[in-house]
């Protein structure tokens, strides 16, 4: 009975088994992960950040409106007229100019040290499953790599690598 | 005292004779072997390291630079290849199994068969001194 497992499993084919997981966990997996980070991960989760940054609408300031009714308000009256109120509505309408709301943006070595970051923490998420995917050398591919974009974004986007200024 | 027949002799103090079996640190009665086996686990172990880093550049390709391609599939090859040469040397006892020495494979091919002629020349000369002392009793 003790033979069956032997002669099924034996101890050459599974010495074999253990030898080639050492060689994929301690030096190819290592390698695929930082190509995909390299070629595919990074540049596209640069480019989500950066199409979120884009679309992400210009924050309005209740304060410049109030301003901006006020000039107008007295530009209509007959108190606009005044040599000082006139030099008033000017330095407002200055302040008006410096109050111009502006679209939320980061540096390109800003976007590509929290992709990094975010994908450096989405991959050792993946753990034993990147190293299933490797040995198995791409015949399974866990849900979790599939998935592994939207996963960077939410990294990114929780501030765990730095903080986004269009999500404060 | 007749002199022993050698049957293989290598560099490496691998002899076999009529009835020993001879390695660098031991002799070995051929009179107790049952069974000569060829252990051939680097094969196995070998072959699936091997063609492991070779698929590997191959499913892996897309992300491997040239030279990496080069070097794991070349040294995919050279594990392969050290797999299929290298095997063990086992002789079967009464209840046991034992490792006599790893070589290349094809010396390691070249002592079993020595074995078996040795073991065969050891039973002709049986029979001949069988027949020559029957003839002598008529």
């Amino acid at each position: 009975m003790l033979d069956l497992p032997v002669r099924l499993f034996p101890p050459a084919l599974l010495g074999g088994l253990a030898i080639y997981t050492a060689i994929t966990m301690l030096w190819l997996q290592p390698i695929v992960e930082q190509r995909m980070a390299e070629k595919h991960l990074i540049p596209q989760c640069q480019a989500n950040l950066q199409h979120a940054e884009n679309t992400t609408p210009v924050p309005t300031n209740p304060k410049r409106r109030e301003l901006e009714f006020a000039i107008q308000t007295y530009e209509n009256s007959p108190l606009g007229e005044l040599p000082y109120m006139r030099n008033m509505i000017a330095q407002a309408k200055r302040m008006l100019r410096d109050m111009q709301p502006q679209r939320p943006r980061i540096s390109h070595l800003d976007r590509s040290s929290i992709c990094g970051c975010a994908v450096d923490n989405a991959l050792d998420a993946l753990g034993f499953k990147m190293t299933l995917y490797v040995a198995s050398l791409r015949t399974h591919t866990p849900n979790a790599l599939k998935t592994i974009d939207q996963n960077i974004l939410a990294i990114a986007g929780q501030g765990q690598c730095g903080a986004l200024p269009w999500t404060k | 005292m007749s002199k022993s027949k050698t049957f293989f002799k290598n560099t490496r103090g691998i002899k076999v004779t009529q009835d020993t079996l001879s390695t660098r640190y031991k002799d070995e009665a051929l009179a107790p072997i049952q069974s000569v086996r060829i252990g051939r686990e680097p094969l196995i172990v070998g072959g699936i390291c091997g063609a492991g880093l070779i698929l590997f550049c191959y499913q892996f390709g897309d992300l491997l630079y040239f030279t990496e391609k080069l070097t794991i599939t070349f040294l995919g090859i050279l594990i392969l290849v050290a797999g299929f040469s290298i095997a063990a040397l086992r002789i079967g006892q009464y209840m046991h199994e034992k490792t006599v020495f790893w070589d290349n494979i094809w010396t390691v091919q070249k002592v079993r068969h020595a074995i078996a002629k040795a073991k065969q020349s050891v039973l002709d000369n049986n029979s001949t001194v069988l027949i020559e002392g029957d003839s002598g009793a008529q």
